[in-house]
């Protein structure tokens, strides 16, 4: 069965980047509980891609170690700790389209973490946000056609 | 064996980043197994003593994320070279108990050459800095080989 994005995947993807625990909440709570690879994995690895490239338009390394740096430093202490290795790597896998070798599932998963810190970092409006969400929408929907 | 001059000429050199006078040196050095165990405890305690002069117990770990991933930005091959998380426990290892013993012996030795070179370099250490800087490392390398 293909893979869909939906309005439903979407809206959820924008209200985990909003960080709007109160409607993320129920949100998660109607997510199916599987470990197959599904429209809202799809949409945000395709919002991070897009988030990487409007970052990194010139897939400058030294940039990439700085932000990774920056994200550690402002997360702090008890945010649950991102290896900056893997983050660095699934940057460059993101830029480069490239698989990102040797990395964990829970490293793999480090994506959503700097999605969520390349929006912030962007400090975008909501129509902006909308905006970049239907550009991913459109990369999510030539992924999930591939799978 | 303590540390030789000749061991301490081959570490000038690699701190001051002249790549053939390095070359020429390493490759002449004694092979054998005193020597070089003086050679690594001259490196680690290179690192060491750069560490101590850069840092303190007071250090934060935002500190020494932002130092490690400016290094690291410097070069193009470092990033591959140099693990970010396993530098930054390096660093903090000088002045706190954490063991590093699960970081791989090559990954170690990397990051140790790699980061007192550039502590030197910040630290423009150069002419008799240097030679006070080599003097304290050797010694602390001479009292870790016992």
């Amino acid at each position: 069965m293909p893979v869909e994005v939906s309005d439903w995947h979407v809206d959820l993807v924008r209200t985990f980047l909003r960080q709007d625990d109160g409607k993320l909440k129920p949100m998660l709570g109607q997510m199916p509980r599987t470990y197959e690879v599904d429209g809202t994995g799809v949409l945000l690895w395709a919002a991070f891609v897009e988030a990487t490239f409007r970052r990194f338009p010139d897939g400058n390394v030294a940039d990439i170690i700085r932000f990774v740096a920056h994200v550690r430093i402002r997360r702090g202490r008890n945010a649950p700790p991102i290896s900056p290795a893997a983050a660095e790597k699934l940057i460059i896998s993101a830029l480069t389209a490239t698989e990102a070798d040797g990395l964990t599932d829970l490293e793999k998963g480090q994506h959503i973490i700097l999605l969520s810190e390349l929006i912030e970092d962007e400090a975008l409006t909501d129509a902006q946000l909308d905006a970049f969400l239907d550009v991913a929408r459109t990369h999510a929907k030539h992924i999930a056609a591939s799978l | 064996m303590p540390v030789t001059d000749d061991i301490v000429a081959t570490v000038r050199a690699y701190l001051q980043a002249e790549q053939e006078e390095f070359q020429r040196l390493n490759a002449a050095l004694d092979r054998s197994r005193d020597a070089s165990i003086a050679y690594k405890a001259m490196i680690v305690a290179s690192f060491i003593v750069a560490v101590q002069r850069k840092f303190s117990s007071q250090t934060s770990r935002d500190e020494i994320i932002d130092y490690v991933a400016a290094v690291r930005a410097r070069g193009t091959d470092l990033p591959e070279l140099l693990d970010p998380a396993a530098s930054e426990r390096m660093i903090a290892s000088v002045f706190n108990e954490e063991s590093t013993r699960d970081i791989a012996p090559r990954m170690k030795n990397d990051i140790q050459m790699f980061f007192a070179t550039a502590i030197v370099n910040d630290e423009g250490l150069h002419g008799q800095d240097l030679e006070d800087f080599l003097a304290k490392a050797r010694k602390l390398a001479d009292d870790l080989i016992g």
